[in-house]
């Protein structure tokens, strides 16, 4: 009889791969080792894809490989190189396959001359996320970054050619073009800067911050036209809503909240674009350009890691306060005012103070160098109340224009209360001075 | 001159691997399926064994013998795997242990030929994927695997002695439950007795 171990053994073996299974388990494990070759010894070669793949086939034909495996390989080679090549970074052994291959394929159906821009300016960017990729994991050596920073300089010149090309075929949409390349040099300088920036002048911040240089000497006068402008801002609009929508579920509230509040305050602008396109005022254009910067902006900001984590949101797209806001705001202020007034004279500047705010307010001085030089409480007062009545004069004209729909006198009229708030305090105390100076001569004289 | 023999050694490295994966192959599937009772993930198993080998070797390390370092990698993987299994608690299978397990007392009970003597291996094989798996383990290695106990101790990182512990209750079990089995058959077959 036989021992129960050789009996078990015996029957175990029954318990093995099938024939089909073996073949596709070997299948892949060649295609897994075809991805992750063994180092090469000669370092800084990259080796040719093509010599890759041959190098490959050497092993399947040396091992058998069937026709289902062969198919399989075949499949990988068409599908899943480019995929994988796509995660590649300079260095890696299928980065050839992204930059000449994958890439190459994509620059063939580029047709107009806005899109090989787009082209060219979404390569620059791949290739600053691979260096921020190589950097993050401590790969990137000056000597790769120099090899970087060229290709980038590369391809941010040949945008800025593309620009300048269309400048002369189409000078509308390549007023367009610049303001796109612009913004998404902006973008990428934020996040060096938001990243502690790299050497000024050096590697990839040097060739971002000389391409930036470049779109702002640029001396071309050219103005997209209100109606090109517009259907670009709508496009990007209606891209960035999308957006909004797909990350709905995963982003905080405060990214939403966020985000939203962008896009209300790009909103405005756009509105306000309208209005000063009803008016025919130079504005519109202007006011457009800057929605269909920040629109730009906001995407990036939704669509690249990167950005989210190195720029601020409120860094890229600052949030622009409403006129109601902005009213609330000189409000406040004007309550502070109140309350310091009721609240303590005594702790209240000295009169020559009040003689300052008077100047500035450009209401009537206080009258003779008596009432200045007696630092009197009252006219402290008087000095305080006179700047808190023009203030609230100012705020009830703003509401007033803002319920009578004249949105941009309202405007103009905070922006002026904002200013006259606004009035810095050195230059008060200089006058004060000056004032305290001119009296104190007087007496002298006296 | 340097660059062929480094191309010569890359060939031998991986003419190694793959002779090891025909070697071995079939007998990680089998010790893999007894482990988990799960054909697809035996596969999935044996997949990333030969592939966490195949990066060890990319790393720039030379391996000996590929035997046993298949083996460890695949025990690794099947713990993993058991981890990620919330309906089994490894610590619960640990515990089961007992801290005793180095005795010698139930060595002496019997050895394991008087142990496995009669023993039906068929049902054996079925019951096997019963146990607690740390029972499982050793069992597979020694009879499914033909793995001596010093190198099932040292796959395992146990003493030999625990190893042979652990084996012997295995066998108990297994043993106890074709008994129980087999009773039960019989209970099931008494009402047509007459």
């Amino acid at each position: 009889m036989k021992s129960f171990g050789t009996e078990l053994k015996k029957h175990a073996e029954k318990t093995r791969l099938k024939a089909s299974e073996r073949a596709e388990l070997r299948a892949r494990i060649l295609t897994y080792m075809e991805y992750h070759p063994l180092p090469k010894k000669t370092a800084g070669v990259q080796t040719k894809p093509v010599y890759q793949l041959a190098y490959s086939f050497s092993i399947f034909q040396q091992f058998g490989v069937r026709i289902a495996a062969s198919a399989f390989a075949i499949l990988f080679v068409v599908v899943g190189v480019p995929m994988a090549a796509e995660r590649a970074v300079p260095g890696d052994i299928l980065y050839p396959v992204k930059t000449q291959i994958t890439e190459g394929v994509r620059a063939q159906f580029v047709n107009s001359p806005y899109e090989r821009i787009a082209f060219e300016t979404e390569l620059m960017e791949r290739r600053i996320a691979e260096a921020r990729l190589l950097e993050k994991e401590g790969k990137l050596s000056d000597e790769i970054e120099a090899q970087i920073a060229e290709t980038v300089r590369g391809h941010a010149t040949a945008a800025w050619e593309g620009i300048a090309e269309l400048n002369v075929t189409d000078a509308e949409e390549g007023a367009i073009a610049k303001i796109t390349f612009g913004t998404v040099l902006d973008v990428q300088s934020a996040i060096i800067k938001g990243e502690g920036g790299g050497e000024e002048g050096k590697g990839i911040a040097g060739a971002v911050s000389s391409a930036r240089a470049s779109v702002a000497a640029d001396s071309s006068t050219t103005t997209p036209s209100y109606a090109r402008l517009s259907a670009r801002v709508e496009q990007h609009t209606t891209r960035a809503y999308e957006l909004l929508s797909s990350v709905e579920s995963s982003a905080t509230a405060a990214e939403r909240t966020n985000i939203e509040r962008r896009l209300a305050d790009i909103e405005r602008k756009i509105v306000a674009a309208q209005v000063a396109h009803e008016e025919e005022s130079e504005e519109d254009v202007t006011l457009l350009s800057g929605a269909l910067a920040d629109i730009q902006k906001l995407i990036s900001f939704m669509t690249d890691i990167d950005v989210r984590a190195n720029v601020s949101i409120e860094d890229l797209v600052p949030v622009v306060l409403t006129p109601e806001e902005r009213i609330e705001t000189l409000e406040q202020q004007l309550n502070e005012y109140r309350i310091e007034t009721e609240g303590g004279i005594e702790d209240m500047s000295t009169g020559s103070t009040t003689v300052a705010v008077d100047i500035e307010l450009g209401i009537e001085v206080v009258d003779g160098e008596e009432e200045v030089s007696a630092s009197s409480t009252d006219t402290v007062v008087e000095g305080k109340d006179s700047f808190m009545t023009t203030l609230q004069s100012y705020i009830e004209k703003a509401k007033t224009l803002l319920t009578e729909g004249k949105v941009k006198e309202s405007e103009n009229v905070i922006g002026e209360a904002e200013t006259f708030v606004a009035m810095p305090i050195e230059d008060s105390s200089e006058e004060t001075e000056g004032v305290e100076e001119d009296v104190a001569e007087e007496k002298e004289a006296n | 001159m340097a660059e062929h023999e480094s191309k010569a050694k890359e060939g031998d490295q991986e003419e190694r691997f793959l002779k090891a994966f025909e070697e071995y192959s079939d007998a990680l599937f089998r010790h893999a399926t007894y482990r988990l009772s799960d054909r697809e993930r035996a596969i999935d198993l044996v997949h990333d064994t030969f592939t966490k080998v195949w990066n060890y070797t990319r790393s720039g390390h030379t391996i000996e013998t590929y035997r046993p370092f298949l083996y460890k990698i695949l025990n690794n993987l099947i713990i993993d795997e058991y981890r990620k299994r919330k309906d089994v608690s490894l610590d619960s299978l640990l515990e089961e242990e007992g801290t005793h397990e180095g005795s010698f007392d139930e060595l002496s009970e019997g050895s394991l030929e008087e142990l496995t003597f009669a023993l039906d291996a068929q049902k054996a094989a079925v019951l096997v994927a019963e146990i607690p798996d740390v029972y499982r383990e050793v069992i597979v290695l020694r009879f499914i695997d033909g793995l001596g106990p010093k190198e099932i101790g040292d796959l395992i990182e146990k003493s030999e002695n625990v190893v042979s512990v652990r084996i012997h209750r295995g066998i108990k079990m297994l043993r106890d439950l074709i008994e129980a089995q087999e009773e039960k058959a019989q209970t099931r077959r008494l009402p047509y007795k007459k």
